[in-house]
């Protein structure tokens, strides 16, 4: 008896084992150790060119797990791409970059400026460094174009314009959301809420196998400064198919004064009209709408009915439209 | 499988021979002799008026008590049931406590439960150096000495038609009346003379020297703490190590206190201190700090007795401050009628609120409400009975007594004056439907209140504050001088076989600018104020007694105190009390006493200041 | 089926002739009177109030009340008044016990109500105080105090559920016994508004007595029962041991002792449907020696998993994050104050009177090295043990030193080294008693400026008692606490593992306390005790206390 409790005991002495982790908790050097940067903040190459299929990404190393963020910021466009994460150095897994921009505006080929900060509550380091965009990344597949406005309005294209004052819908030229051009809508209606719009004629069999839910509409839209535009402001996007049902969606109120890409998957499109075979056929479109809309100040009888918003009166109506595109599976990237 | 194994752990279990061990935890060392002591007491009050008393004024309106008002239990000491369980652990240490409960009876089912007097604590131990009994808890009654801590006693002149919650029950049914006819006391309880106390008391006696000492360190009512209401339900939740979750304020509030006697052939000396410390405020910046050191002296021969009490005293940053009184007592056999003669000097700085002193000269910033600490007693300058002592006072006490067969009479006198000119307030209790009136505000202790806001109530009475019109140019111009005098005659008859008593009590006071040696009965007098009251105990048999009363008292004001807005009159107060009551032995140590009263009350020149109706009290008390 | 027949007969039968209806009751309890008044000293403070003065009388009546020979239910009732309520307005009332005890058949014990639980350091276990080596008589009266009003007997826990226990004799010449003990207490209750479902604490040991030593299986489980409240998370945790003492048969003056174990704690996120389990592992093998009576010494080494979790046995008594309502502040601008040696014997901290799942906040300025006992996690090393060595009847000796290190660096790759020497004698000689206790710990560790750790603490406790007359002495008492360096302790995350680490100093921080007191016995369990105590604390701001009590105790 004695014997097997020597056994038992010598047993349970040696046989067991662990798993040791190196340590346990969090770093201190990551809580506590100074912060140093070993490798300065480099790109893989001096350009990038995102025709390409090939590694773009950045480098540097410092002597801490912190939190870290990587701006790219095109010189010329203002598009700006970001990365952000907890590790102790950049490389190709978490700074791999393929040409796309956070939103609106999308890059040029153009000179952008990386900057990464490092900040661990005591210390913060900024380190920059320069690349050159030669060459933009392709379109994304599955992804159809229906305007960009760079070589005018698509074939076909019917635009209404209300009667009103200032009224603007025409192609301009400057800060584009993707290119050089973009659409202009706005003015000032005082009587009715609706300023004009476009229609575009487009086909779209392509996607007659394509789930509503995996039709993605993208559009690049901005607004205008707050105070200088009715706060109230909006658009609305007409999709029809071939049977004669009429899907919409609104986008209120549209109040920012940056380009900003609104993708919507067509499955929250809403009937408008009356129904034929009450379904979203995806491969049936045949025509996007566009509408600039805002609430009139009046005085006087507003069509329709409703009331006056007289808090508009003298602010022109800005909804600016830009990129006009379907895509399937996923949003658009700028 | 299963059924096996259970038929096989039932054969186990019960035919292998099994056995316990011995708990883990060693078995507490009991205790058998408690014993439980204590009284039931069922108390009903019935109040009816006819003309309400007026409690206070609502712009033209006047608030008026209701009608009609019944409470079941004694608003001046609930309990319905006391229980006083004690308890000897060995031969020199014991410890007790009282537990009560009560319930008013309001169909809610609302039972309540609390202590009285507390846990106390007893121990004593024997050196070679002497005898030591410790007390700890409480509340302990305690005495030192006059000047230090000590409740008056007077000259056992009051009534006995109004019962207190305390009074013992006796063998003899009718002994309550017949001990307060023979000694001029009944049998008080522990408090008697004493005063209440908690915390560490130690006596030592047999000293060497022939020396004993008492020392306390602790809390009087003076002291009293402020405490937070305690909710039973949630307390039992709360970790109960922590000593400070029921105390609002921390701040030290206590006395430290000493007697040093030596016994010498006919008497003895005694050294006697007390301090106290009260902080004020919440922040501790403000504190009361008082001091008085005594001697005291007794000396008996055959035929004469001297006594005596010699202290200086000190209030915060007032000066040192002298107090005496001294008398001597003789025998009838020296001076034809047993004298008892006291001169008294209490200077205005002299303050101790745990002695016969009454503070009637320095603002001590004391809240009123005795559970905040407050003590209970007439201030500004106070019209006394015989005998009482207050600061800023001197004066001259006289009394005798003498028998003529069954008929005991004795008679006593005061003459006073204050020693400055302080205040321009006057105050007297009153005595004829005292206790009757001070319930009027059963639950609270409220100061200046009633129709004129002059009325303060104190624990199982009241008394009247006058204004007096003797300030010119911001300075008192007269003196107050006060006389005091006391008639009693107490009878004793036969009926039935039964002894039966006849106790009559009579009191004249005044109040007045200028020296007299005897009552002021003109309008010299800013107040005279009369009492008489006759009280007869019938003993139907040896277990009824038929009890009754009359109490009929006067208040006379002159110009110089308050003048009513509308008769341009001063106070001209009539107080009557009819009573009539029953006491019942219903069985051993269980008793019924009934009473009934007119009360009456009728100030003709402050016409708001009436009322009148009838009260009718029914008590049952058990004592096992 | 019929042997089951007779033996329920059998069974029956005793019972019923078992049963008198012996009705007694009986009467147990203390009565206690607790003044104090204290005062407070810091140089240049204005705001803060300086005094204080409490008390309380109290009397814990305990009745015993057997309806049967074989049933006895004990209550423990508590009638309370705070010293400066008068006319009873400051009363409480409690119950501090209620407890059912009985016998089945004399062969089963059971209990249900309120228990006092204790199996092996590192499974169910109430680890003892830190700031105490040997304390002067005059501490003990306070210490006492804290023991009786928490619950706290010997290492135990107060826990409120059911325990039966019940033994065979096994008529062999090798087994002799088995022992047989089990429980199941309420740890905690349901709340709905958080979503804590109700949980159990259930155990038990078995022992095996044999002929060459015991040989005992012991389990704690803490967990949670399902379905009390809508759940989201339910925890489980169990540890299972088994521990061994065996008399070497050739050297009959040497005893092997062993316990090994594993626990495994369960967290079941019902919400993300995730489960994450922590297990690991423990072992303590000893050796002890025992020529006589009068010397015994011992060696152990441990080894205790960084994930080793066992919640009712990795506890501290002492809250040292809460704080007095004495004196709660210090300065002018009224900064918490440090609660020192004084708070933690006088005043109202707090102290635990369970365990939960969470391992408590330690002060590494009293322990540091085992600051959960043995069952501190992350533990191995050695330990030398003079248990006792007595010396003509008046001195005893004992001593302990353990170096220990971490297994698992906290933190970083380095490890922390540990040294814990703790010293003690007492010694009596006709009216005097003096008894002297010394602990010193340091902690060590080598690395870059943010990691290193110099940590060195001690605690010198000193008594002197002298004996005026048989039942009166005076008692003088010393307690000395120093600790400098540093130190990073760990902040666990909802699952006990270290997260980060937050750093903490000592420079050169002091804390004295004093006591003079006087003692009058008046029987052997009825005492008076006042006492005079002063007590400084040398830190980041230095204050002081002094302290003045009067105690008075009554058995019966």
């Amino acid at each position: 008896m004695r014997n097997i409790i020597y056994i038992f005991i010598a047993v349970v002495f040696l046989s067991c084992n662990r798993e040791k982790p190196d340590f346990l908790g969090g770093s201190l050097n990551d809580q506590f150790g100074e912060l140093l940067v070993l490798d300065s903040l480099t790109s893989s190459t001096s350009d990038f060119n995102f025709s390409i299929v090939s590694p773009r990404f950045f480098e540097a190393q410092w002597s801490k797990n912190l939190n870290w963020q990587l701006d790219v910021v095109g010189v010329q466009s203002g598009a700006t791409k970001s990365f952000t994460g907890f590790s102790s150095k950049l490389d190709i897994d978490n700074t791999s970059w393929n040409g796309s921009a956070n939103d609106f505006p999308s890059f040029l080929t153009e000179s952008c400026v990386a900057t990464l900060v490092l900040s661990d509550n005591i210390n913060t380091i900024t380190m920059s460094t320069v690349v050159s965009i030669t060459e933009l990344k392709p379109l994304q597949d599955n992804l159809m174009l229906v305007a960009d406005f760079e070589e005018g309005m698509p074939v076909n294209t019917i635009k209404f314009v209300q009667q009103g004052e200032s009224m603007t819908f025409n192609i301009e030229s400057g800060q584009a959301a993707n290119g050089t051009s973009y659409y202009a809508m706005g003015g000032i209606v005082n009587w009715d809420y609706y300023l004009g719009s476009i229609k575009v004629p487009v086909e779209t069999e392509e996607y007659i196998n394509v789930s509503p839910l995996l039709l993605y509409f993208n559009m690049a839209l901005i607004g205008g400064v707050l105070g200088e535009v009715p706060a109230n402001q909006f658009m609305k996007i007409y999709l029809r198919e071939d049977d004669g049902e009429r899907y919409s969606y609104e986008i209120n109120p549209v109040n920012w004064d940056t380009w900003r890409l609104v993708s919507i998957p067509y499955s929250e499109f809403v009937l408008e009209s009356d129904p034929a075979n009450n379904t979203k056929d995806p491969g049936t479109i045949n025509q996007i709408e566009i509408m600039s809309l805002s609430c009139p100040s009046g005085p006087g009888t507003i069509v329709g009915g409703g009331t006056a918003c007289p808090e508009n009166m003298g602010l022109q109506v800005k909804t600016d439209i830009d990129f006009i595109a379907f895509s399937t599976n996923e949003s658009y990237q700028p | 499988m299963l059924k096996k194994t259970a038929l096989l752990f039932s054969v186990l279990l019960f035919s292998t021979a099994v056995y316990s061990q011995t708990f883990v935890e060693s078995k507490p060392d009991v205790f058998k002799k408690l014993s439980i002591s204590g009284s039931y007491r069922f108390f009903l009050q019935h109040r009816q008026f006819i003309n309400p008393y007026i409690n206070g004024l609502n712009s033209l309106d006047t608030n008026r008590l209701v009608k009609k008002s019944i409470l079941i239990g004694d608003a001046t000491q609930l309990p319905e049931l006391t229980l006083y369980i004690s308890a000897n652990p060995g031969k020199n240490v014991s410890f007790g406590t009282d537990l009560t409960f009560w319930n008013q009876q309001t169909g809610q089912f609302d039972y309540f439960r609390g202590m009285n007097l507390g846990v106390n604590l007893y121990g004593s131990f024997k050196t070679p150096i002497g005898n030591y009994n410790i007390k700890t808890g409480g509340i302990h009654w305690l005495r030192l000495s006059r000047f230090t801590m000590k409740a008056a006693e007077g000259f056992n002149r009051y009534t006995l038609f109004d019962r207190n919650p305390w009074d013992p029950q006796y063998a003899k049914f009718s002994q309550r009346y017949s001990d307060y006819y023979a000694r001029g006391s009944v049998q008080q309880d522990v408090r008697w003379g004493n005063k209440a106390f908690q915390g560490f008391a130690l006596d030592g006696g047999e000293l060497p020297y022939g020396l004993n000492f008492t020392f306390l360190y602790g809390k009087a009512e003076s002291s009293g703490t402020q405490l937070n209401p305690i909710d039973n339900n949630t307390y039992q939740q709360s970790p109960q190590f922590l000593n400070t979750q029921f105390y609002s304020s921390l701040l030290p509030s206590y006395i430290l206190g000493g007697r040093l006697i030596k016994a010498l052939d006919k008497g003895d000396i005694s050294f006697n201190t007390i301090s106290g410390y009260a902080y004020l405020d919440s922040t501790g910046t403000d504190m009361n700090n008082y001091e008085l050191h005594s001697l005291d002296y007794l000396y008996k021969s055959k035929n004469l007795v001297f006594v005596g009490e010699l202290g200086l005293s000190k209030f915060n940053d007032l000066d040192y401050d002298i107090a005496l009184a001294t008398k001597f007592k003789t025998t009838k056999e020296l001076t034809y009628l047993p004298l008892d003669v006291e001169y008294f000097y209490i200077g205005k700085n002299v303050y101790n609120n745990s002695s016969e002193i009454l503070n009637t000269s320095i603002e001590d910033s004391q809240p009123t409400d005795p559970t905040q600490g407050g003590v209970l007693s007439q201030n500004g300058s106070a019209m006394m009975g015989v005998g009482s002592l207050a600061n800023n006072r001197t004066g001259l006490s006289i009394n005798t007594e003498f028998k003529i067969k069954k008929l005991k009479v004795n008679f006593g006198q005061t003459v006073s004056k204050e020693l400055e000119r302080i205040t321009s307030k006057l105050t007297y209790g009153r005595k004829v439907n005292s206790l009757t009136f001070s319930e009027f505000y059963r639950w609270e202790y409220p100061s200046l209140v009633g129709p004129y806001s002059r009325i303060s109530k104190v624990f199982r009475g009241i008394y009247e504050t006058v204004e007096l019109d003797n300030v010119r140019q911001g300075q008192i111009i007269e003196d107050k001088f006060f006389n005091s005098v006391e008639l009693q005659a107490k009878y004793e008859y036969r009926f039935k076989k039964n002894n039966s008593y006849c106790f009559y009590l009579a009191s004249f006071n005044s109040a007045q600018p200028k020296f007299s040696p005897f009552v002021v009965l003109n309008e010299e007098a800013y107040i005279r104020h009369y009492v008489h009251e006759f009280e007869n105990y019938l003993s139907m048999n040896s277990r009824t007694i038929l009890t009754t009363y009359l109490g009929v008292e006067r208040v006379i004001g002159n110009y110089q105190t308050d003048i009513n807005d509308l008769t341009f009159m001063p106070r001209f107060q009539t107080t009557l009390g009819l009573g009539l009551g029953v006491d019942y032995s219903l069985s051993k140590n269980t008793a019924l006493y009934l009473r009934h009263r007119y009360f009456s009350f009728e100030d003709r020149n402050f016409v708001l200041d009436n009322n009148n109706g009838h009260e009718t009290t029914l008590e049952i008390k058990v004592t096992f | 089926m019929r042997l089951i027949g007779i033996c329920f007969c059998v069974l029956i039968a005793i019972n019923l002739e078992a049963q008198e209806r012996v009705k007694k009751v009986e009467f147990y309890g203390i009565a206690k009177t607790n003044v104090l008044h204290q005062s407070y000293d810091v140089e240049g403070d204005t705001t803060n109030i300086s005094k204080a003065n409490y008390g309380h009388s109290l009397i814990d009546l305990g009745i015993l009340l057997r309806p049967t020979t074989s049933t006895e239910v004990a209550v423990e009732l508590r009638i309370r008044n705070e010293l400066g309520g008068f006319w009873g307005s400051s009363v409480t009332y409690g119950i501090r016990r209620l407890t059912l005890k009985g016998v089945v058949n004399d062969a089963i014990r059971y209990k249900i109500g309120d228990l006092d639980l204790e199996m092996t350091p590192y499974t169910l276990y109430n680890s003892g105080y830190q700031d105490l080596v040997n304390e002067a008589t005059v501490f003990q009266m306070a210490r006492e105090i804290i023991d009786y009003e928490y619950y706290f007997t010997g290492n135990a826990w107060r826990q409120q559920g059911i325990q039966s226990d019940f033994g065979f004799e096994l008529n062999n010449n090798t087994f002799k016994s088995l022992d047989v003990n089990v429980f199941s207490t309420r740890n905690r209750t349901p709340d709905f508004n958080s979503a804590s479902p109700e949980r159990l604490f259930t155990g038990g040991q078995l022992a095996l007595n044999t002929t060459y030593g015991q040989l005992k299986f012991h389990s704690a489980n803490l967990h949670d029962l399902k379905n009390t409240v809508n759940d989201i998370m339910l925890y489980q945790n169990s540890v299972n041991s088994l521990s061994a003492r065996v008399q070497l048969p050739d050297i009959p003056k040497f005893t092997l002792d062993y316990e090994g174990g594993i626990s495994k704690a369960n967290y079941d996120d019902l919400v993300a449907d995730e489960q994450i389990t922590i297990n690991d592992y423990y072992w303590n093998l000893g050796l002890s020696y025992a020529s006589s009576d009068k010397l015994k010494i011992r060696i152990n080494a441990i080894n205790t998993g960084p994930q080793f979790r066992s919640p009712a046995a990795q506890t501290v008594r002492l809250g040292y994050s809460s704080s007095s309502n004495i004196f709660p502040t210090i300065g002018n601008d009224l900064s918490i104050r440090k609660m020192g040696l004084l708070d933690y014997l006088y005043n109202d901290v707090k102290y635990n009177r369970t365990f939960d799942d969470r391992l408590d906040l330690y002060n590494p300025a009293f322990s540091n090295v085992l600051p959960y006992g043995l069952a501190t996690p992350n533990r191995k090393g050695f330990s030398l043990s003079l248990e006792e060595y007595k010396i003509e009847d008046k001195l005893e000796l004992s001593s302990h030193v353990h170096v220990v290190s971490e297994i698992v660096g906290s933190g970083t790759t380095n490890l922390k080294s540990f040294f814990k020497a703790t010293a003690k004698a007492n010694y009596h000689y006709k009216k005097w008693s003096v008894n002297a206790g010394l602990t010193h710990e340091s902690t060590t560790r080598d690395g870059d400026s943010f990691e290193a750790i110099d940590l060195s603490i001690m605690l010198f406790d000193f008594g002197l008692d002298f004996n005026i007359s048989e039942n009166i002495a005076l008692l003088l008492g010393s307690k000395y606490h120093t600790a400098n360096g540093n130190e990073l302790v760990a902040i666990y995350d909802n699952y006990n593992n270290p997260l980060l680490f937050e750093p903490v100093s000592f420079n050169d921080n002091k804390q004295m306390l004093n006591s003079l007191g006087f003692m009058v016995e008046f029987n052997e369990r009825s005492t008076l005790t006042a006492s005079a105590s002063t007590f400084s604390q040398v830190d980041e701001r230095d204050y002081k206390l002094n302290q003045f009590q009067i105690l008075y105790r009554l058995n019966f």
